[in-house]
């Protein structure tokens, strides 16, 4: 006998009755309270702050001044502030570039699945894992003017470079660092990106007698467009908030010549070594603003990356 | 149909590789030489690897240089507590916004997404005047309190619970369960894969944290280890081996909880470094 449609109509009634729905809908509530009253005193209130106190001047001992936006038009005159701006994007842009190709070529080596090559992956890897003051002060050591890179490079005729001293070379010497811990990370991310292309596209190809180079420009490239916009997106993130290399190899002042006084170490002595935390406010400011923007552009060029992501 | 079998990669890519390895591993390998070394061959040319007899002395001079003891056991003690307030919050959250529909679900959700992509500089200051009034200052639940919810967490908990399947709460639900009891009972158990691999990622993370703890730990009793090892290579600069070898304890236990735990590290997308 065929089940009336009233008798459903009654059931789908009683189960989706506005009270016991909504009743029980609202536990979604009270799951989530607790992240949202913490992310209001640990995340909105400190933020809103911030934003109060760029408009102050303040030395954590008297009361913030209500200054209006003078700390703002005094960092645009801030050769220092502008300095570390600038020390902070060519960080960003020189070290993402080296890291994503030499992951990216890495990773198109290794995609076949293997036990080997599962294995080589994860020992590229394994610098992640170590804290970036640990990194950055072994490789302090190893650039030492008599360290053992210099030493090579002196068997090879070079001489020795001033990785630590020199303010030219500084930045690079930054990159280096960024390159060696980071590439396998990236490196693993473009591997699950890799591995989520279809196969039989190659094949298709390969018998439509495509060369190596056109099923990468072809069928690679433009798959990998989520991956590589979320690594892109990753990268300027985090390098922009660098901080432990920076301090480590410049001693925490800023480096030769502020060599190594990126936005993040900067702030970090403008509120805590010269006590002006109100003008490093603005400056935070200021970095939040340049790095909306960052990402703002990004999701320009790839909204359905985002999506995907 | 025959297969050509040439591969999407020339042969001489893989001697790429191996310089890579090879690259990698040299810092790693120069640095148990010198930790293993006297301080006066550090630098010699030219450099004798792994100078026999090696120096084992140096990793308990250096644990002994600077209370290390005390640093690993509160780096253990936030890491550890860390870890187990961002589980207990993402996956409540997690829960909350994957299962749930209620009014405001957007907003919360946009609140956790703009949690990320706020950096950590911009709440620097004010985080600090609030752990300070809090009384928080140089003390485990200020190095604890910023990082008790990520949004990285509850991310990672919504999407993983959203691939829950419905019917199985609702079975739950008409055999007479709670809410509560469904999230802590099937809900839970059912996310254990997202549990481990963001337990994994919120340790490693909190153990490298370093901005923070610097400025919260004002006394040597509360510090970190990576805020002791930045003092210790501020105070015994011209003792490479002492600073190697300590490099190394510090490293020492990433590593392991690598090599023991590695799929964690590198099946799911690795996760977000809220610091480099």
């Amino acid at each position: 006998m065929p089940v009336r449609a009233s008798a459903y109509r009654r059931i789908l009634r009683h189960s989706r009755e506005r009270s016991w729905w909504g009743r029980r809908q609202r536990w979604g509530v009270l799951f989530t309270l607790p992240v949202v009253l913490f992310l209001g005193v640990f995340f909105l209130y400190p933020l809103g702050q911030n934003v109060y106190l760029s408009l102050t001047r303040y030395d954590f001992l008297s009361p913030p001044r209500f200054i209006g936006l003078a700390n703002y038009t005094r960092l645009l005159h801030d050769p220092i502030f502008l300095q570390s701006l600038a020390t902070t994007g060519f960080y960003v842009v020189a070290s993402t570039i080296p890291v994503c190709v030499f992951a990216l070529a890495m990773a198109l080596v290794l995609q076949r699945p293997g036990r080997i090559n599962g294995f080589i992956a994860a020992l590229f890897f394994l610098p992640v894992v170590i804290s970036d003051v640990v990194v950055a002060i072994v490789w302090k050591f190893m650039l030492d003017l008599f360290g053992p890179v210099n030493q090579a490079l002196s068997t090879v005729g070079q001489g020795a470079v001033s990785w630590l001293t020199d303010p030219s070379l500084v930045p690079w010497t930054l990159v280096i660092i960024t390159v060696w811990q980071w590439t396998g990370w990236t490196m693993v991310i473009f591997l699950a990106g890799l591995r989520s292309i279809p196969r039989n596209l190659y094949d298709a190809a390969r018998v439509d007698g495509a060369t190596s180079w056109q099923m990468f420009r072809d069928i690679t490239l433009p798959l990998l467009r989520p991956t590589l916009f979320f690594v892109l997106a990753i990268s300027v993130i985090t390098s922009a908030q660098s901080f432990g290399y920076q301090y480590v190899i410049g001693n925490g002042t800023g480096g030769p010549d502020s060599t190594t006084n990126v936005i993040s170490l900067e702030i970090y002595r403008t509120a805590f070594t010269n006590l002006e935390p109100g003008y490093a406010a603005a400056m935070s400011i200021v970095l939040l603003l340049l790095l909306s923007i960052a990402i703002a552009i990004q999701m320009r060029v790839y909204p359905s990356e985002l999506r995907k992501a | 149909m025959i297969r050509r079998g040439r591969s999407l990669v020339p042969r001489g890519a893989y001697a790429g590789i191996v310089a890579g390895i090879l690259l990698l591993a040299f810092p790693f390998v120069w640095m148990l030489s010198v930790a293993l070394g006297r301080s006066q061959d550090t630098y010699a040319s030219p450099y004798h690897w792994f100078r026999w007899p090696l120096q084992f002395h140096n990793f308990l001079d250096s644990l002994s240089a600077a209370p290390f003891g005390r640093y690993y056991l509160n780096t253990l003690l936030v890491s550890s507590v860390t870890t187990a307030v961002v589980l207990i919050t993402s996956s409540l959250a997690g829960f909350g916004l994957a299962k749930y529909r209620f009014r405001g679900r957007r907003v919360v959700f946009a609140l956790v997404l703009a949690s990320l992509m706020v950096p950590f500089q911009t709440l620097l200051v004010p985080l600090f005047l609030v752990v300070k009034k809090l009384g928080w200052l140089d003390s485990y639940q200020g190095l604890i309190a910023p990082f008790a919810v990520q949004g990285f967490g509850i991310f990672l908990m919504r999407q993983y619970m959203l691939s829950l399947p419905d019917a199985l709460l609702d079975a739950a639900r008409l055999d007479g369960a709670s809410e509560w009891r469904v999230y802590r009972d099937i809900a839970l158990p059912l996310s254990r894969p997202a549990l481990a691999a963001l337990a994994v990622f919120t340790f490693l993370d909190s153990w490298n944290q370093f901005l923070w703890p610097l400025i919260v730990a004002s006394s040597p009793a509360h510090w970190t280890v990576q805020v002791g090892i930045a003092d210790f290579f501020q105070r015994y600069n011209p003792r490479p081996e002492l600073l190697m070898a300590s490099s190394a304890l510090a490293m020492l236990p990433m590593i392991a909880l690598f090599v023991a735990l590695r799929r964690f590290f590198t099946t799911s997308v690795p996760g977000l470094r809220m610091s480099r």
